[in-house]
């Protein structure tokens, strides 16, 4: 069926301003000095406001700016950190200390670094769930962890100079019970 | 001007705003700083409602109590039930609306009252009034509520095309859409849609998540499917590939420490091709082709009678889209306004011509200078006083001084264009600015300014500031170029960057050398009495090296001249100040220009920053004489 846009103007009925404003004044009548030097004037004043309105917001982005220029460094680092925390973490029964001992102490150095940056990693585990700095990512009953709080940490989220970077991908606890094979699916599937 | 009017996308799955400034769409970021804003609404346990990214974080763990998607419900009986209280669609989609009015407002730093609100074309009364109820709800005064491929059209300004065939398509997240419009006097006119409200882009990364988990398990045998953490990783990096692939021919994904089994930890390092990827969803592709072969026979429009087609939505973005409606239209498809904010940017426009923004004459169009403008300075190099894109009606002044001792009278050479060297450039026109009081090089000060009005029509003014003489020209014919000639221009320029550098450079050298030595000379009549002969002679013999190295016009040989005879005189001076008094030093350096001043200040290579300096402070005028 073929539909008109203009058509979408009978829901504007009763809308003052629905249309252009051709209807003001006749063309043969011709505006009188003042009122035209009024209407000027009127435009020069509002794009000098809106001139000094972008000129604040300019300089508000760039602080904005600055603060977040290292953002993308720091996401990209992040993954580092969190690969250095998984080789750790799967090489709990590793022999070789040495490698242990080095590994451990990159991690550290690593802490180092983002903690100068102003970073600090977001305590999820067994805190309720907090959409401002965690995404949940499914849910799961849980003996331990009271309904509503994470009971398991995907990945680490971090927050600090006075933001969320990444936030902490969590399951979240729907207190004790079998568990929900429905929930299960929702993680790859949901919008 | 009136009150603006904002335009808003209300998506299904993302909402993006957007309002005229300064005659132009800007996209408007909502509080969290994102260009884009979730669809999506959730009510907390007490009693707190989310919206947008934070609802969207919590819709896993709060199902019951988020809603997303609702765009779909508009018009039907549809209710939700939250807390013992009944929420109509519309009123969820105002709960979206109102945020993004409270960000636009702190944003633009005032209220909004007014909205163009987007809908699919194919939205009938009930859909598009529940839109309006919508905006109403949250507070707006809904101006008009127009069809997003209408929006796209006019953010692309195809409502000035006469009676052109349009195809829009638009595939965001989760939904395809197609829409055939045909314009004319303005009014759009749709001719046909379908779509697919089960294909998005979310089902090409699915199709990459796959492909890794199976590759995987070929490789290591270790199933991921089954391993929560390891799934979130590979969804992840599946979108990220597929943005990758947007832009390159391949993709390393790598994920170390995906898993571990008792052999110790696994890692997951793979290669996804372009070839590889299009490949895998080669299907998906196909899905288009449906939705765009029924909505042609509904518009009853042979594919050769699209005149344009438009790309909507991020998931356009992938090149095997591109190809595709290449190959089935046989034109290049319109996508240089990011896809995901063309609705808004559309709405936005639609919004300007309601308010009068546009057209109406409210807005001043502004014009830019088309090319470069500036003068002819020492060496034949064009000094650019206005830049090229700057706005116009614009005001520029520059300081600049005389090359020569006692020189009377400069040449204004006043020329257009981006090459490095006035005589690549356009000569708009020159004058003289005589009788300039005799004075040593670099004493007089010159301003020369440039003055463009809206027209276009440059003034030319050079005048002397310790007289006030002053000179002027007006040229009037600086734009009578096409764009292809401008085009051809600022190409050449580039061209030539680097031959126009090396003449630039040659030049610089010169005036460099000429003024060193000159400054060197001058000095050192000023000290000779303070330093052993031997030196003097030594500082001479250098000087006379540079200025025989000038005659020449031998580039190479001045450089090095100009180096052996800073050098030289950064050694001489040292010793000088180590030798004599301070207060003679004073004396010696006290009544120079620039150059020896800076020599005081600085121990070590001071002569060195002497010539910088002199080269900064003044840009010097070509010696008329």
């Amino acid at each position: 069926m073929a539909r008109r846009d203009g058509t979408t103007e009978d829901v504007n009925e009763g809308s003052p301003n629905g249309s252009p404003t051709q209807s003001e004044g006749s063309p043969d009548e011709q505006p009188s000095p003042e009122a035209l030097l009024a209407e000027e004037r009127d435009r020069y004043l509002r794009l000098a406001a809106e001139f000094d309105n972008l000129r604040k917001r300019t300089e508000r982005e760039m602080t904005e700016f600055k603060r977040r220029a290292a953002d993308d460094v720091l996401l990209a680092l992040l993954e580092v950190v969190d690969n250095l925390d998984r080789a750790l973490e799967t090489s709990v029964n590793c022999t070789d200390q040495d490698l242990l001992d080095g590994l451990t102490a990159v991690r550290a150095q690593m802490g180092t670094i983002l903690g100068r940056e102003g970073l600090e990693p977001i305590d999820a585990l067994d805190r309720p769930f907090d959409p401002y700095e965690m995404e949940a990512v499914m849910r799961m009953p849980s003996d331990d962890v009271a309904e509503g709080s994470v009971c398991r940490e995907l990945l680490r989220g971090y927050r600090g100079r006075g933001y969320v970077l990444r936030p902490s991908k969590v399951i979240v606890s729907t207190g004790p019970g079998e568990p929900d094979v429905d929930d299960v699916e929702d993680v790859t599937e949901r919008k | 001007m009136k009150e603006k009017i904002i335009g808003i996308d209300l998506g299904t799955t993302n909402s993006c705003m957007a309002v005229m400034e300064g005659g132009k769409p800007v996209v408007i970021p909502n509080a969290e700083g994102d260009r884009t804003t979730p669809s999506v609404v959730g009510f907390t346990k007490e009693g707190d409602r989310l919206v947008g990214q934070v609802a969207k974080r919590q819709a896993v763990s709060n199902p019951e109590r988020t809603i997303g998607s609702v765009k779909r419900q508009m018009g039907t009986d549809w209710k939700v039930n939250v807390d013992g209280k009944d929420f109509k669609a519309p009123e969820i989609s105002a709960m979206v609306l109102q945020k993004m009015k409270a960000d636009a407002e702190k944003y633009l730093g005032h209220e909004i009252e007014k909205a163009v609100i987007t809908v699919p074309a194919y939205f009938n009364d009930n859909q598009r009034q529940a839109t309006k109820d919508a905006g109403k709800i949250a507070g707006f005064e809904v101006m008009r509520i127009i069809n997003e491929p209408t929006a796209s059209s006019l953010a692309y300004g195809l409502d000035r095309e006469e009676g052109e065939k349009i195809l829009i398509f638009d595939l965001g997240g989760g939904t395809f859409d197609v829409s055939i419009l045909e314009v004319g006097d303005g009014v759009f006119e749709v001719l046909g849609t379908d779509g697919d409200t089960a294909l998005g882009g979310d089902d090409w990364d699915e199709r990459v998540m796959d492909w890794m988990a199976k590759g995987f398990k070929k490789d290591q045998g270790v199933d991921l499917s089954k391993d929560l953490t390891a799934m979130q990783r590979l969804k992840e990096a599946a979108e990220k590939a597929k943005i990758e692939l947007s832009g390159l021919p391949s993709t390393n994904i790598n994920l170390p420490y995906i898993t571990a089994d008792q052999t110790g930890p696994k890692h997951l390092d793979m290669t996804l091709t372009r070839a590889k990827f299009e490949e895998l969803t080669r299907d998906l592709m196909d899905r288009v082709k449906g939705p765009i072969k029924s909505s042609l026979k509904l518009a009853k429009v042979d594919p050769k009678e699209i005149a344009k087609v438009i790309l909507v939505g991020g998931s356009t973005r992938m090149p095997a889209v591109h190809d595709f409606v290449k190959d089935f239209f046989g034109k290049e498809p319109y996508q240089n306004i990011n896809p995901d904010e063309c609705v808004a940017i559309g709405a936005a426009i639609q919004g300007g011509v309601l308010s009068g923004d546009i057209e109406g004459g409210s807005i001043v169009l502004l014009d830019v200078t088309p090319l470069s403008l500036g003068v002819e300075t020492l060496g034949g190099i064009a000094t650019n006083i206005v830049d090229r894109n700057t706005t116009i009606p614009v005001k520029r002044t520059q300081i600049f001084s005389t090359a020569a001792d006692m020189q009377t009278s400069v040449e204004i050479h006043v020329v257009q264009g981006e090459r490095d060297m006035a005589v690549d450039n356009i000569s708009l026109g020159r004058f003289h600015l005589v009788g300039i009081p005799p004075a040593p090089r670099g004493v007089p000060q010159v301003e020369v300014a440039f003055d463009i009005d809206a027209n276009g029509i440059v003034n030319v003014s050079a005048k002397d500031l310790g007289t006030g003489k002053e000179q002027k020209i007006t040229i009037t014919a600086t734009s009578n170029l096409t764009k292809e000639e401008i085009e051809q221009k600022v190409k050449d320029a580039e061209r030539y960057a680097e031959e126009d550098e090396r003449k630039r450079d040659i030049a610089e050298t010169r005036n460099k050398a000429e003024q060193t030595a000159f400054q060197y000379r001058k000095i050192l009549d000023d000290v000779r009495d303070k330093i052993a002969a031997d030196k003097v002679a030594t500082v001479e013999a250098a000087i006379k090296e540079v200025e025989d190295a000038v005659e020449k016009d031998d580039y190479e040989l001045m450089k090095t001249k100009l180096d052996e005879l800073n050098k030289v005189f950064s050694e001489v001076s040292q010793e000088m100040y180590a030798n004599v008094a301070q207060q003679q030093a004073q004396e010696a350096g006290g009544p120079e220009v620039g150059a020896s001043g800076d020599g005081n200040d600085g121990d070590q290579g001071g002569s060195t920053s002497a010539a910088d300096a002199v080269d900064a402070d003044y840009t010097i005028l070509e010696d008329e004489e």
